[in-house]
């Protein structure tokens, strides 16, 4: 079946949007050049991360995680192809309110204090229970000593644990987080896992990039592996991960690609 | 969608009013008043008090207000606000909204400091003399002379003489039933400083003839008369109120061009909008406002498609 133009593209977005929480297809991204040509940092990536799945992102630095997890999250814009959030073009007011978003990194403004950097947060997606969702949050990441603390006076591990609160903050349908793990402490990390996995009983999707495989064990189901833009492998995490530890994991799973 | 900008006002009047920034607002205040202390002509001291205050107020308020979306959209907040499902024109007005009032907040801190240190100066008290009508050449003006305040008076007028040379002025004093008239040289000067007696113990309002004689033409602006000295800032407004309009027009321009592009720009920006006269009447600001609106809302838009560098 083919589909022209953006109207083709929208009804195409909005059928295969049906099926999944989230749909990528053909996803490709190249930073803008005024001379010479751009080289692409995505090509042609598909994705389908259906309700109580986890799919892992992983692949050297550079390879596109990051980039694939912004296009998601509506905050950049792929040079071709189509990705839904819930049958929503990403971007679009349904799929931001359907989608949690984690970056991997945030200057976040020194003299804010948590408190009110997580209210305003909470309050852009909705007004009602801000206060309750803050308390959740706060309670969940071990938050509650560092609320009423300014940005600058954080460590890089306490600035993270607030990155990953405020994506979790209203409690989306689908969970996009970016090297998520690194920096915080086990405790935290532990009830993080415990709380990602009731969501995924819950029937939430969450796409977690990381180039440290570890952090997929036990809690990813798929797992796509990246390479200067392009899909490698894909399919179930057990398959992939399997019998792979250590340090050369990573560059264990690019060897046996084929 | 209200309430949301409304809590976004909130929470960047709160980032903007912080401890930090209303000790930098006082400083520049005193800042000002010091430097308003030292002029050395005590005529020139509040329209310099003036000047201070609103250069002091761009250099502490436009970085401010222009580094809170600029820094945000820089270090990355702005990027997780933008993924939440909220309008954009929201966005916009709550952030504009709450630094506009903060900014106005501060604004009046500097000029209220400055007039308060200011204020320690003392300079003469002039009363501008009010018109009478009178059926003889001159002109006939009134002062109201304080009742605690003794002379002589100092009587400043203005004159031009279209010639070379010199001309003659009369003036004639009158206070209840005293009278004293005196004649003075006119030289070829803007202004005149002459001497008018108390008319002691006559007491009440001073009145005075001005009739210029051998072609001396009185300057358009009423004499004025020197009753003792009172406090620079003294009865007059710590801010006037066209040098507020022209700062918070300003200051409207810096918020919205901060929303579509960077920190220096949008500093510029204020800078030139300065050398504008600012909108006259409710009609015009409103229109004003709903376009810088506007534009801070493009900006927006476009930052959270990535589709601006």
């Amino acid at each position: 079946m083919e589909f022209g133009g953006q109207g083709g593209s929208r009804r195409f977005a909005t059928l295969i949007g049906l099926m999944s929480l989230l749909t990528a297809r053909q996803i490709t991204h190249a930073y803008r050049r005024i001379l010479g040509r751009a080289s692409p940092t995505l090509l042609d990536v598909d994705l389908e991360v259906g309700p109580g799945e986890c799919w892992g992102l992983v692949g050297p630095n550079g390879s596109g995680k990051s980039t694939l997890l912004r296009i998601l999250a509506g905050v950049t814009s792929p040079l071709s192809g189509v990705a839904t959030v819930s049958g929503a073009p990403v971007g679009s007011h349904r799929a931001r309110a359907a989608c949690g978003y984690a970056p991997e990194s945030i200057d976040w403004p020194a003299a804010m204090r948590v408190q009110d950097a997580l209210g305003e947060l909470a309050a852009l997606s909705s007004v009602r229970g801000v206060m309750g969702r803050v308390e959740r949050v706060t309670a969940l990441l071990g938050l509650a000593e560092i609320l009423p603390r300014r940005f600058g006076t954080l460590s890089l591990g306490q600035a993270r644990r607030v990155v990953i609160a405020q994506a979790l903050l209203d409690d989306p349908q689908l969970i996009l987080l970016d090297e998520a793990f690194s920096g915080l402490d086990s405790l935290v990390l532990h009830d993080l896992l415990e709380d990602l996995h009731l969501r995924l009983a819950g029937g939430v999707g969450i796409v977690l990039a990381t180039h440290r495989l570890e952090d997929l064990v036990g809690l990813a189901t798929h797992v796509v592996v990246l390479q200067g833009g392009r899909v490698v492998r894909h399919g179930l995490a057990e398959d992939i991960l399997d019998g792979l530890s250590g340090r050369d994991s990573l560059a264990g799973l690019l060897e046996n690609r084929s | 969608m209200i309430a949301a900008s409304l809590l976004v006002a909130g929470v960047t009047f709160r980032r903007l009013v912080t401890l930090r920034n209303l000790a930098l607002a006082v400083t520049g205040g005193l800042l000002a008043g010091l430097l308003a202390l030292g002029v050395p002509s005590v005529t020139l001291a509040h329209d310099v008090l003036n000047v201070l205050v609103a250069t002091i107020a761009v250099l502490v308020v436009f970085p401010l207000a222009a580094g809170l979306p600029t820094s945000d959209r820089l270090g990355g907040y702005e990027g997780l606000q933008g993924v939440r499902p909220v309008r954009s024109v929201a966005l916009a007005f709550g952030r504009v909204e709450g630094s506009l009032i903060a900014g106005l907040l501060l604004l009046l801190v500097i000029a209220h400091v400055a007039h308060g240190v200011a204020g320690l100066r003392m300079v003469p008290n002039q009363l501008a003399g009010k018109s009478e009508p009178t059926t003889g050449d001159g002109e006939l003006w009134r002062f109201s002379v304080p009742a605690g305040s003794h002379g002589p008076y100092r009587l400043l007028v203005d004159t031009h003489l279209p010639f070379v040379g010199a001309g003659e002025l009369e003036v004639t004093t009158r206070r209840s039933s005293g009278e004293k008239q005196q004649r003075v040289t006119i030289l070829p000067v803007r202004r005149h400083e002459l001497v008018v007696p108390d008319l002691a113990p006559n007491r009440g309002d001073l009145y005075v003839t001005l009739t210029p004689l051998g072609g001396v033409v009185l300057g358009a602006q009423p004499p004025k008369l020197e009753v003792g000295e009172r406090p620079l800032s003294l009865g007059v407004p710590a801010f006037p109120g066209s040098t507020l309009a022209r700062l918070a027009f300003a200051l409207l321009v810096v918020l919205a061009a901060a929303h579509a592009f960077h920190f220096e720009t949008a500093c510029l920006s204020g800078v030139f909008a300065l050398a504008v006269t600012p909108p006259q009447g409710p009609v015009l600001w409103t229109l004003s406002f709903v376009l810088l609106l506007a534009f801070a809302s493009l900006g927006t838009v476009l930052v959270r498609r990535q589709a601006l560098p």
